[in-house]
């Protein structure tokens, strides 16, 4: 087991290179660099920038030089914990996620709860009540979840809350509670809004949860050691938890780890509708005015986040189950 | 088996000839996969397949008969030794050397049947698509018509009705679509079939049939059957010529009649003492039960890979591995046997497990 | 099994009288179990009595689609989601109590109190009949505490015992094994002390030879022969291996298509076959015997399930169809010599059609 988490370790550490490769050279695949859009930029604003200041800038980050010379000047900094400048919110690229990474993980973790309270337990009944009337109806409403963009519900939510409550839900504090030191007051308004988000991101991954949950299941129910199990006198109940679903959820288990980052994807839409100060938006916005050192990191940490989820989903899977502790 | 000057000559009246075959299988393990040992999947099997005639290979599951089948035809490339192959008069050739376009005719000349009818028939294809693909393949029909008349007469040949070729196999029971297997398998007139565990698979009433036509196939169309097989009732009945194997050895081969009443290894013996008989007074026969299981071949006792299992083990077989001899008392008989005691042991075949005879006299 | 006649004897269902048990453990009477899809009805088991002793091994064979199984599934209520028991009496002597197991609730107090303990159950593949996730013992263990009271030291003891019984060669360590940790004998055996772990005074073994390689079965008979005189319960062996069930079994049911066909000591049944099936099962198997035996194969092919013949479910196949009658009738079930039984009409019945 240790040799085996061992070496997904160093398998990890190519794949992290592998990635800051690509990212690195996606985001300079633009013409021009961040340099010449943050002068245009400020020129277009009708500010006069002094040509040292621009030297300075393009000589620190290598810019002019070589890819590979930017890309290793980028790396070494990058490990020494220097993210870089954000040209477009003029602070440290380290102070801007910092702020913002937070918020997106307690929606993205709400998000993974919510998907799985509501998942499995949906998935179980349309399983062993299959073909019910309960088990169309949950299908219907998976498909419409999968179907329907995240930003409509999102609107259709925003909508539907200021109807019934007078309550706009944007933001993830109330107005007056936005600059209040962190207590228990804060902490009721930030459950009081964070739900809206949470359910809304979480919905397709839901409906589909109760699509795997319901056919891992319907796969095992009809398999031997269940009937044996019947056969031994064990109650219903115990049958259902203990046996075949212990065995279903396990795939389940599996996907966790890149459901996290396909969840602050999710983000980026719903938080530009209920204005949340997450980490999507700055992504996009980064993306767009080709803020390099702010998008490279980003994507970076949602790699990084991708592969130690993928690492602990499949530590966990090896402890729950044998089969899988017996080969690795 | 037979002396051999050079190394292609074969005995007139064979059609393969396996010599020395090896087939390994890595075992990889801990940190960097490195290779830790080796499944003797197949271990220096040596026999001669002759023409027009019924080779049996049994024994019990992971002895490797399955293995050496696909060492033949080149499923599997085998680790070394040699599969001699002649058509006719033309000079041998070794079909482990060949390259895959080169392997084509050969292929054309040896076909397989698996066991499972279902899994072995792809549900999307017609009997036409099914049995006629081998002859679309290998350019064997001009066009459209003369296929269908090709496969029509196939589909008579194992006795379907050749108005069905237009079905598909999920239309047929388990015993139809082995039918329909051996109607693809024969669309090249091949030389010799293979038959993986043929009517394992099947229920007793069908299994006879599929026997029975087998047989008759063999005769009207001058057939060479190598049948790999684990039920010795079976083997008894449709073999002449028996090869047991155990741990990838052949331990004991001979005519069926001689190796089932006059058994030479040991393995043989239990083999043939297990095999439950439809006839209840046999039931209080002394049976021989062996202990523990079959050899495991990543992990093969040295000596005899039987020992452990064995009734008369010495210390001999611990130490040393036996050749496969010829002890024939017969005169034109062959009967080889692996084992070091094969001429002293008294060893019991069927006819000592039957008290028939004694029902009869009381 | 004489007893009985065919269509059993009206009983009330509320409560069942012991009348015609006849000191039979377990007595099965017109058991008809229907398979309900959207293709159509399959009468898997359609009208089969039989009856076993406490101690004796009973038979029940018959090739694929001929109910065997169906009948064993019906006996625990262990039935698929879409079988239904719709006809028959399933009764069944606990102590002094007489339990109408086709009536009660399938997965109710009643049921679930026999099952694993005084009715227990070998299937086919002992890989799948133990859960992957879940250690040999747990599962043992689980099915001892189920049925007594006792600790869970004393329950893992029991398991060590029933382990070392069956043959198990370490049983303190096997007991903490997963069954893919073991090879194929071993989880056979592994199975066979599940199934035992209550004692039980029926063991119903469905197909558990089959398999498995040939010494493993031998190994396993042999097991199943020594346990049986050991433990004394009855056994139902289910299975399509006539060899088999010559090997081990006292009487013998032939089953065709959801119906008996002959029943009778397996001497009578194999040495004196009378059933046109039952010949015909017989002369179809190679045998093990010296020189050259001949098999003859049953002609054709068994039915569509969802077509079934009308009349004598065999007449499709049959060598001596009588036209006229066996298309037209189902033969009832006619004694032709004592406890062997026959459904066809060559040895009586015609007489009541006319």
């Amino acid at each position: 087991m240790l040799i085996y988490i061992l070496r997904r370790l160093l398998v990890m550490i190519p794949v992290t290179i592998l990635i800051s490769i690509i990212g690195f050279i996606i985001i300079q695949a633009p013409p021009g660099d961040f340099v010449s859009s943050y002068i245009a930029g400020l020129e277009a604003q009708g500010d006069i920038i002094e040509p040292e200041l621009i030297d300075s800038l393009r000589a620190r980050y290598g810019l002019g030089e070589p890819i590979y010379v930017q890309y290793f000047k980028w790396v070494s900094s990058f490990i020494e914990g220097d993210l870089g400048y954000s040209m477009i919110y003029r602070e440290p690229v380290v102070d801007i996620i910092a702020q913002r990474l937070p918020s997106s993980f307690t929606i993205s973790l709400l998000s993974l709860i919510l998907v799985f309270v509501i998942g499995i337990p949906i998935g179980i009944l349309s399983a062993t009540k299959q073909y019910s009337l309960a088990d169309y109806s949950f299908t219907v409403v998976g498909f419409l979840g999968v179907a329907t963009p995240n930003f409509l519900l999102a609107l259709v939510g925003l909508w539907l809350l200021f109807k019934w409550t007078g309550t706009v839900a944007i933001g993830l504090y109330s107005p007056e509670m936005q600059n209040a030191p962190f207590g228990l007051a804060k902490f009721l308004d930030l459950v009081g809004h964070i739900w809206l988000p949470a359910l809304i991101v979480g919905t397709a991954g839901t409906a589909e949860l109760i699509r795997t949950m319901r056919a891992n299941l319907l796969d095992e129910l009809p398999k031997q050691y269940v009937t044996v199990a019947r056969a031994r006198g064990v109650k219903p109940t115990k049958l259902l938890y203990k046996y075949p679903l212990r065995i279903a959820i396990n795939p389940v288990i599996s996907t966790v780890g890149w459901l996290l980052p396909v969840l602050v994807e999710g983000e980026v839409l719903v938080s530009l509708v209920l204005g949340l100060p997450t980490i999507a938006p700055v992504l996009l916005d980064s993306l767009m005015q080709q803020d390099m050192f702010l998008a490279t990191s980003i994507i970076m940490i949602l790699g990084i986040l991708t592969l130690v989820g993928t690492l602990l989903s499949d530590i966990l899977l090896a402890i729950v189950d044998p089969r899988i502790r017996g080969a690795v | 088996m037979t002396e051999t000057t050079r190394e292609t000559d074969m005995n007139e009246r064979t059609i393969i000839s396996v010599r020395n075959l090896v087939k390994y299988f890595p075992i990889e393990a801990g940190f960097l996969r490195r290779q830790v040992g080796v499944v003797k999947a197949v271990d220096d099997v040596n026999f001669d397949l002759n023409e027009g005639e019924t080779l049996a290979l049994v024994g019990e599951s992971g002895c490797g008969k399955t293995t050496t089948s696909h060492c033949i035809i080149q499923a599997q490339r085998p680790t070394a030794g040699q599969v001699l192959f002649r058509i006719g008069d033309a000079e041998p050739m070794d079909l482990t050397r060949m390259e895959k376009e080169e392997l084509k005719e050969a292929r054309r000349n040896i076909r397989m049947i698996y066991q499972d009818p279902y899994s072995s028939l792809n549900p999307r294809m017609t009997l036409l698509q099914i049995i006629g693909e081998p002859l679309v393949i290998h350019r064997m029909v001009e066009n459209q018509d003369e296929l269908q008349e090709r496969v029509a007469e196939l589909l008579r040949l194992v006795r379907l009705d050749p108005s069905t070729l237009n079905r598909y196999p999920h239309a047929f029971s388990g015993g139809q679509r082995q039918r329909i297997a051996i109607a693809r398998a024969l669309s090249l007139s091949p030389k010799v079939v293979i038959a993986d565990e043929a009517v394992s698979a099947l229920d007793v009433s069908v299994q006879a049939q599929i026997l029975n036509l087998m047989k008759e196939l063999q005769t009207q169309l001058g057939l060479t059957y190598l049948f790999v097989a684990h039920n010795l009732a079976v083997v008894k009945y449709e073999a002449d010529r028996v090869a047991v194997m155990y741990a990838g050895k052949i331990v004991e081969i001979g005519e069926t009649e001689e190796l089932y009443t006059n058994p030479r290894h040991p393995y043989t013996e239990a083999l043939i003492s297990a095999a439950p008989n439809p006839d209840p007074d046999t039931k209080y026969r002394e049976r021989i039960v062996l202990a523990g299981e079959v050899a495991d071949p990543g992990n093969l006792p040295g000596g005899c890979a039987f020992h452990p299992r064995c009734r008369y083990a010495e210390d001999r077989c611990r130490q040393e591995t036996p050749e496969l001899i010829d002890i024939s008392e017969k005169e034109g008989q062959s009967h080889l046997a692996a084992c070091h005691f094969a001429e002293k042991l008294e060893l019991t075949g069927i006819a000592g497990s039957i008290q028939r005879e004694e029902r009869e006299n009381a | 099994m004489t007893e009985i006649q065919s269509g059993g004897t009206a009983i009330d269902e509320m409560a069942p009288s012991t009348e015609g048990m006849n000191g039979s453990l377990l007595s099965v009477r017109d058991l008809q179990t229907h398979f309900f899809s959207r293709e159509g009805v399959v009468k898997a088991v359609d009208g089969v009595s039989f009856d076993i002793k406490p101690g004796e091994i009973l038979g029940i064979a018959g090739e694929s689609g001929c109910g065997k199984s169906v009948t064993s599934q019906s006996i625990l209520r262990i039935l698929p989601k879409n079988g239904k028991i719709v006809g028959g009496e399933i009764l069944f002597q606990n102590e002094d109590r007489l339990i109408d197991l086709a009536t009660e609730d399938a997965d109710g107090r009643v049921l679930r109190d026999i099952r694993g303990k005084d009715i227990a159950m070998i299937f086919q593949e002992p890989m799948s009949a133990f859960s992957p996730v879940h250690t040999v013992g747990d599962q043992i263990i689980e099915t001892i505490r189920i049925h007594q009271e006792v600790s869970k030291e004393e329950a893992h003891d029991q398991a060590i015992e029933m382990l070392r019984r069956v043959g198990m060669p370490n049983p303190a360590r096997n007991i903490d094994e997963y069954t893919f940790n073991l090879s194929g004998g071993m989880r056979q055996r592994a199975m066979v002390a599940l199934s035992l772990s209550c004692r039980p005074k029926l063991l119903i073994a469905d197909e558990p030879t089959t398999a498995v390689d040939v010494t493993i079965q031998a190994q396993m008979l042999e097991l199943l022969r020594d346990i049986q005189a050991d433990l004394g319960m009855a056994i139902i062996m289910i299975t399509h291996d006539l060899g088999v069930i010559a090997e081990l079994t006292d009487r013998v049911m032939i089953m065709y298509l959801g119906k008996e066909v002959e029943h009778g000591t397996v001497e009578d049944v194999f040495h004196r076959p009378q059933h046109p099936y039952t010949r015909g099962l017989l002369a179809s198997i190679p045998k093990m015997e010296p020189g050259r035996v001949e098999i003859e194969p049953i002609e054709g092919v068994v039915p569509n399930p969802y077509a079934m013949p009308s009349g004598c479910k065999f007449h499709t196949r049959c060598p001596d169809f009588i036209e006229g009658v066996c298309e037209r009738h189902e033969p009832p079930l006619t004694a032709v010599a004592r406890g062997h039984e026959v459904s066809c009409f060559l040895y009586g019945g015609r007489e009541a059609l006319e």
